[in-house]
């Protein structure tokens, strides 16, 4: 007795998601042995088998969840049924992502989006960046469903039946497992929340190995970080498997995510563009973003020293040379624009001792994994701590012994001081420091920049800047300031030279007022 | 007093042109960094260049760092005492 009613229990229970996941097999079997007729009898029994195992249950679930998917059924078995036309059967699947593309679109458009539902059942407290990636991940979806919908209904009309069963069958399940897959896993690495289901626990086991737990000051920075590591780890063994074109193309791929999820940074190129007076669409922000992933991307390449993948153009090293042979340190002041790391390999070339003065602190992990490539970066970097005066003895004592230390002169940071020049027709901070630095070692001062060019190209310009810069002690901002107005008036030079070059993805201009 | 002292109390006055400040207002155990002069990393770097040239004695990054060399004049004096190449005859200590 008890087995007896519960086949129709189970039958309520699973009967519409069967029918839904079976359908191609049962459509392709069907109509093949049976024929259209029968095919459809017996989807009309297994429909109405459902409607009476609902009917006689006590509690009934909603009607929406469970009728919505045999409503289309129906509405499509009928016409195939009486016009005798098969078509009509084969484009269920077109229905169902139709049906689930609108349900997705409208959580995007009201209300919370899909993803984020799902993803609060689990733990309802979720963060704003999680709260974004919900928001991505469900415009991920709907694209799918678009694709996965348009390939069923071009097979539905144009293919045969053997490779619509395939394709509806066992490869878009394939893809949707394989996306949903990939997404949980990304979703596991960037914000390690787990809970007690297995595919968690297994996760958690994964990417627990070798790494402490964050701890809340700077949780985020870690999160991101340990995230950023993998990301590297995999594009250097990448790098290593495929070689540079296959890594280019890749890139541009990054790029394209980058613009179209990343507005801050698409603003922000956008703003620079606008200033240079030149088209700012999307193509220009493109090509911005992508000269930065190149960047990046050989980065790993010029560390590894695989330098005859690149051409290096010099343009004023007789400078560095005439210097180097009276056994004169510099200081060369640069910017974030263009390549330092084949700026590094130009000097390294050319037998010239460059070091390069940063704050790299807070990606140590991700400059541990490059320095891995090249054991000989980490003599080339002077930190920046701004707690303790010892990087400005490095930054010394380095010139003393008549090398060439670099510092990028164009990015303020918070509490440090800085004056307004114009740059680009508006005024923009730029920071004092590496100026000050540079009169207070009363050594030759260069600019230097390492323009990235396609495919293969980078131009290194350097040029007289000062010897030795003259400040007064404790300058006024105004002796400074002519200063840093040369400096910025290079600079946009060289930017309008190659404004895909520019790495400054925030507004420069509105942090001094 | 040991004379390094008051030469690095001239010295501080003269290479960070700190007008408004004679030596003898430097107090020996004073901080010299943040609190007390206040005087920020440029001025450091300021000083190292003046202490190396006029007692030829190179500060490093790791001494800078990890010493207290630039805590007080007095730690100054004691370090350009430790370190300069041609010891002269004046006494190593306060």
């Amino acid at each position: 007795m008890a087995e007896a009613e519960n086949l129709p229990q189970l039958w309520k229970r699973l009967g519409a998601p069967a029918l839904v996941l079976a359908y191609p097999l049962l459509v392709y079997f069907g109509l093949r042995t049976l024929g259209p007729l029968l095919l459809g009898a017996l989807l009309a029994t297994a429909v109405a088998l459902w409607l009476v195992a609902r009917l006689r249950s006590e509690a009934p679930a909603p009607w929406r969840s469970t009728a919505a998917p045999l409503a289309p059924l129906i509405l499509l078995v009928i016409p195939a049924l009486l016009l005798e036309e098969q078509r009509f059967v084969l484009l269920y699947p077109v229905v169902i992502n139709a049906v689930l593309l609108g349900v997705f679109w409208r959580s995007l458009r009201s209300g919370m989006p899909i993803v984020e539902r799902m993803a609060r059942l689990q733990d309802p407290d979720l963060k704003a960046a999680e709260v974004r990636y919900c928001r991505q991940i469900t415009w991920v979806w709907c694209l799918f469903f678009v694709l996965n919908g348009s390939c069923a209904g071009y097979l539905a009309f144009w293919g045969s039946l053997e490779t619509w069963t395939l394709y509806v069958g066992l490869l878009s399940y394939l893809a949707m497992g394989a996306l949903f897959v990939v997404e949980f896993s990304i979703r596991k690495v960037r914000f390690r929340r787990f809970g007690d289901g297995l595919p968690d626990r297994i996760a958690h086991a994964v990417l627990k190995h070798g790494e402490s737990e964050p701890d809340d000051a700077n949780e985020w920075t870690q999160i991101v970080e340990s995230g950023s590591v993998r990301g590297v780890q995999f594009i250097v063994a990448l790098s290593t498997i495929l070689g540079r074109p296959a890594v280019r193309g890749l890139m541009r791929l990054v790029a394209l995510y980058y613009v179209a999820s990343d507005s801050t940074t698409r603003d922000a190129s956008r703003a620079f563009h606008r200033r240079l007076g030149i088209p700012s669409g999307l193509p220009a922000i493109y090509r911005n973003v992508l000269r930065f992933a190149y960047n990046a991307s050989d980065r790993i390449f010029l560390l590894k020293r695989q330098r005859h993948l690149f051409r290096f153009e010099r343009h004023g090293d007789e400078l560095v040379r005439t210097l180097q042979d009276q056994g004169r340190g510099a200081v060369l002041i640069g910017a974030h624009f263009g390549s330092f790391e084949a700026l590094r390999a130009a000097a390294d070339d050319d037998a010239f001792p460059l070091s390069i003065v940063g704050f790299f602190d807070n990606a140590k992990k991700v400059n541990s994994v490059l320095q891995a490539l090249d054991p000989e970066l980490a003599s080339q970097v002077i930190h920046v701590t701004p707690d303790s005066m010892g990087y400005m003895l490095e930054i010394r004592n380095r010139i003393k012994r008549g090398e060439l230390v670099a510092l990028l002169g164009d990015r303020t940071t918070p509490g440090a001081s800085s004056v307004e020049v114009e740059f680009l027709g508006s005024p923009a901070a730029f920071p004092t420091g590496p100026f000050s630095v540079a009169a207070a070692l009363r050594c030759p001062v260069l600019l230097v920049f390492c323009i990235g060019r396609d495919p293969n190209v980078y131009e290194v310009h350097c040029e007289h800047f000062a010897d030795p810069l003259e400040l007064p002690r404790r300058p006024a901002e105004e002796e400074l300031r002519g200063a840093i107005q040369r400096y910025a008036d290079r600079l946009e030079h060289y930017a309008r030279l190659a404004p895909d070059n520019w790495f400054n993805f925030y507004d420069l201009w509105s942090n001094g007022a | 007093m040991d004379p390094f002292e008051s030469e690095i109390k001239q010295l501080i006055v003269e290479a960070l042109a700190l007008e408004e400040i004679a030596p003898e207002d430097i107090e020996t155990d004073a901080p010299l960094f943040v609190k007390g002069l206040g005087l920020d990393s440029i001025d450091a770097l300021e000083l190292a260049i003046a202490i190396d040239e006029q007692f030829g004695v190179e500060i490093s990054a790791e001494d800078a760092d990890s010493g207290e060399i630039f805590a007080s004049v007095r730690s100054l004096a004691r370090h350009v005492a430790e370190n300069q190449e041609a010891p002269s005859d004046e006494p190593q200590d306060a």
